[in-house]
């Protein structure tokens, strides 16, 4: 892949953040919102053309309104706008808006992605539940990349005998199938719990096993820092350790860690997905990739509601781009200067 | 130290490491089988302070880490909490069964990754080899856990393939071919999942292992003196690339645990991993122990596995030894 | 107190710095469970005043940069000792060990690695200002400037980092770098040969100038005979760890006593003489 393809999957994947990150405006409804007289609708793509073959410039659903829900036979035509005003959300946990990417003027509901066995608009739920799951990939990540440049740089630069027993302990870990280490350490933790201590959990457990490779890297990246002329050359300044620390010995990490970081969160927003999944993660109501499909171990789901399957997908392009930025900044700053 | 002795070493610290953890673990987690039970209004106290002083869990944590460690030398694991038999009754035939699965798609992945990445490398940068790693990139870029719910979806659909368990319910009183194709048709969707998850991370490194042979001095020297392709191919090329892929063959039996756990649960095969799952829900504290340790020891074998093949095929190691 | 000392100096003639049977041994990887020991230097008696400049030659592996490093407290003797007027360097606390440091600056021969790569000229030329502490910013600015113009690096390319100069730019820096706490004595090891010969001369002729005016004091570490002649003052042979051979440079270059020194003489004008013709 040549660098201007990376810098532009680089940009859609920054793009898919701010839709992710910020699902109250995307999303055209309350994520845990049940509409019980619409259990598993299908997804319902606008329209440009009516049943009686006329065009619109308007694009337009055929919905049943809030009231004849009850009768199926004749739906009415119901454009679809933008910028409407819908229900409160939340921007960055603070400021309050009521206005939606889309939506109706009527009441009426669109469904992009189709609804859950509630009622619950699927796009909703899956702009607010891979909001969860990447914030915990992204603060796991951040996690695992502290805990592995102190223990690292710690091992690096005092070496010696606790330098060593490090290094072990992370072979130990790094040598772990990741799924059964990530298990039997949540097993030990209580099952149920709220939504916030859940998703702290994820996060602190998710960070912990992950914390042994970052480490190694760290290790020998400052390892052979340690040794370089111009850390000699300040210490011969009489330069203390922390300065050197600060100064030469950590900026030198910050490449590797950037790329780790990339390769990481995908990593983790999957395992997020997992536990979920096995029901060791979010707890409903709250949305969570994982959560979202564990719909899917109720086999009539599987057979008759596709569209169940859908947040599943959303992680390919979502991998793939945090591959192609992994590639590139790798190429960048992978490498320590030497 | 003799090699092997060496890897064996490494491989019981291993073990005990995580057998340690498990306990240490246990020790400072809030909450066990007990306290779950407590909640329960039938189970009077009295019972539950019986079950505690039946099971050990009145004493300090290294004599129970010792009891353990005891029972398992004598092939118990502990006991279970909720099955209320030896764990090892619980483990074995699950363990069996994951084993047949992972073997089964190691296999296939091999055979699948082999030519794939051979064929990229030897055309490298032809536009077929540009398609296939595509293909591969998109392939590793997709979450296991998208992959066997796709499966199941496809499965589901097609209707081609039993999703579920190893047999049929009308395959049970089957004479031993018919069971046999049975659990073939049972374990197709499920070991081909499993090597689709592991067979883009082997081309790969097949393709990178063969690439950085064909690219060494004594392959062009080889070219050069007019040793016919084939025979420069399969003398010279794989058998010095042999090396780093059997090193690969022992490093992907990790991921392949891991991959097997999700496929299993997922397309409910009834190996090692929804027996975890059913385990940490009941939260049955042995068990959970008692399959993380077999997966480890799964792992162990595996490496040392590679690691004798390494030393078979390798004369440098064998000279290192003597 | 720095004035105090250099008064004390003056004084009572108290050598600046001065190195008494001097060994350092390293013990290599292990070999079949077999320890290697290497003497690196063996017994070196050494006396600089101020202002003095004092050669060390020898071939490589001889133990001068060793030695070197030694002096500088970059590397910790087996045995003798190393005393700045007079105190003893291995007993100083930790602030008079700092101090120390500022007072000898060492540059190597490489030049590759002894610049942070995203630093600028100006924060590698100041860091050992920034480390010692009590320079104001406007103070290190000046002298920033006044380094970097006396080896002849423009003030301009102060913000440039240290990856954009060439070979012979950055040997000029590590002595700008050198010079910017004002240290008593500089060592020079082998800091000169990568030069090109005018270069050379610039940068000797003003350590000789900061010799007259600033009682800086010089210790060059060198292989090449050919640069013995300018450098004035007193020039050690070292061979295998040992000094040798001792005199004053003309002398040791005219009529070498050893039969080593000789040797190293005439195969440095047979090199010399065969240039010429190819």
């Amino acid at each position: 892949m040549n660098a201007k393809i990376k810098i532009g999957v680089a940009i859609a994947l920054l793009g898919c953040h701010l839709f992710i990150l910020f699902p109250g405006f995307f999303a055209p409804y309350n994520p845990i919102e049940q509409n019980r007289d619409f259990p598993y609708r299908p997804p319902e793509l606008p329209r440009l053309r009516d049943a009686a073959g006329n065009w619109h410039v308007r694009p337009f659903i055929y919905a049943a309104t809030g009231d004849d829900a009850g009768t199926p036979a004749r739906q009415a035509a119901v454009p679809i706008h933008f910028f409407v005003s819908g229900a409160r959300y939340q921007i960055a946990g603070s400021l309050h808006s009521r206005y939606h990417l889309f939506g109706t003027e009527n009441g009426a509901r669109v469904f992009l992605l189709g609804t859950d066995e509630l009622g619950r608009d699927q796009l909703s739920r899956l702009l607010y539940g891979a909001r969860i799951s990447l914030f915990a990939g992204i603060l796991a990540t951040a996690l695992s990349l502290a805990i592995g440049l102190a223990v690292g740089t710690f091992a690096g630069y005092y070496g010696g005998v606790a330098g060593a027993a490090v290094v072990r302990v992370a072979d130990f870990f790094i040598a772990l199938p990741w799924i059964y280490l990530l298990l039997a350490v949540r097993a030990f933790l209580p099952l149920r719990l709220g939504a916030g201590w859940s998703f702290a959990v994820i996060v602190i457990v998710l960070g912990f096993i992950g914390w042994a490779r970052q480490a190694r890297i760290v290790r020998s990246v400052v390892l052979a820092a340690r040794e370089r002329g111009f850390v000699r050359a300040a210490r011969g300044f009489g330069a203390s350790d922390f300065y050197l620390l600060r100064r030469h010995v950590v900026p030198q990490t910050f490449g590797v860690l950037l790329t780790q970081a990339t390769i990481l969160i995908p990593q983790y927003v999957i395992a997020e997905t997992t536990l979920s999944f096995f029901g060791l993660g979010m707890s409903e109501p709250h949305a969570s990739i994982g959560n979202l499909l564990s719909a899917l171990q109720h086999y009539d789901v599987l057979v008759s509601y596709w569209w169940m399957y859908v947040p599943a997908v959303v992680l390919v392009p979502l991998c793939l781009g945090y591959s192609a930025v992994a590639s590139a900044v790798h190429d960048r700053f992978g490498k320590a200067y030497l | 130290m003799n090699y092997l002795a060496r890897k064996i070493r490494d491989g019981v610290l291993l073990l005990i490491g995580v057998s340690a953890l498990s306990f240490l673990l246990l020790e400072i987690a809030p909450g066990n089988f007990l306290s779950e039970m407590q909640l329960n209004p039938q189970i009077s106290p009295e019972t539950v302070a019986a079950l505690r002083v039946r099971y050990g869990l009145d004493r300090p944590v290294p004599v129970r880490y010792l009891r353990w460690l005891h029972s398992t030398a004598t092939g118990d694991f502990g006991y279970s909490f909720s099955y209320n038999v030896p764990v090892a009754d619980l483990v074995w035939p699950r363990a069996k069964n994951t084993l047949l699965l992972t073997t089964c798609a190691s296999l296939l992945a091999w055979i699948v990754a082999l030519p794939v990445g051979i064929g990229m490398a030897l055309k490298r940068g032809s536009a077929a080899a540009q398609a296939a790693s595509g293909i591969v990139s998109l392939l590793l870029a997709i979450p296991e856990l998208t992959l066997a719910l796709g499966a199941l979806v496809f499965a589901a659909y097609t209707r081609i393939f039993p999703i579920g368990g190893m047999f049929s319910f009308s395959a049970e009183n089957a004479s031993g071919g018919a069971a046999l194709v049975d659990l073939g048709r049972h374990l197709v969707l499920p070991a081909s999942v499993l090597a689709l998850g592991v067979a883009p991370m082997l081309v790969r490194h097949i393709r990178a292992a063969v690439i950085e042979v064909l690219d060494a001095g004594f392959v062009r020297a080889g070219r050069a003196l007019g040793i016919p392709r084939r025979t420069l191919l399969f003398e010279y090329v794989l058998r010095a690339a042999a090396n780093p892929l059997i090193s690969l063959a022992g490093l992907s039996v990790a991921g392949l645990l891991s991959m097997s756990l999700l496929v299993e649960v997922v397309l409910s095969w009834p190996g090692l991993g929804p027996l975890l799952l059913e385990a940490i829900f009941a939260r049955d504290i042995f068990l959970v122990i008692a399959v993380v340790m077999l997966s480890t020891a799964f792992l162990v074998c595996g490496n040392f596995l590679s690691d004798f093949a390494l030393l078979a095929c390798d004369p440098r190691i064998r000279r290192d030894i003597s | 107190m720095n004035a105090e000392h250099r008064g004390a100096a003056h004084n009572a003639a108290i050598a600046l710095i001065a190195v008494t049977n001097l060994r350092k041994e390293f013990e290599s990887r292990r070999v079949f469970g077999k320890a290697l020991r290497v003497l690196a230097v063996d017994g070196v008696d050494l006396t600089l005043h101020q202002g003095d400049s004092f050669a060390v030659i020898g071939e490589s592996g001889c133990g001068k940069t060793t030695l070197a490093n030694c002096i500088a407290d970059f590397e910790q003797p087996t045995s003798g000792s190393v005393a700045y007027l007079g105190r003893e360097v291995r007993e100083m606390s930790a602030r008079e060990r700092k101090q120390f440091r500022a007072r000898v600056q060492i540059v190597c021969q490489d030049t590759v690695s002894s610049f942070n790569p995203r630093f600028t000229a100006r924060e590698i030329v100041e860091e050992p200002l920034v480390i010692q502490g009590g320079t104001l910013k406007s103070a290190r600015n000046a002298i920033v400037r006044n380094v970097l113009e006396s080896v002849g690096l423009p003030f301009e390319w102060a913000e440039r980092t240290a990856d954009r100069f060439s070979g012979g730019q950055r040997q000029r820096l590590a002595i700008a770098r050198a010079l910017a706490p004002q240290p008593e004595l500089l060592i020079l090891d082998e800091a000169l040969s990568g030069l090109d010969a005018r270069t050379q001369s610039q940068i000797v002729a003003l350590l000789e100038t900061l010799r007259a005016e600033k009682q800086l004091s010089l210790l060059h570490i060198v292989h090449d005979l050919a640069l013995l002649p300018s450098l004035a003052g007193e020039v050690a042979v070292m061979r295998r760890g040992r000094i040798i051979e001792r005199g004053d440079a003309r002398q040791v270059l005219n009529a070498p006593e050893s039969p080593h020194t000789r040797e190293m003489i005439a195969a440095q004008f047979w090199l010399c003489e065969h240039q010429g013709v190819a």
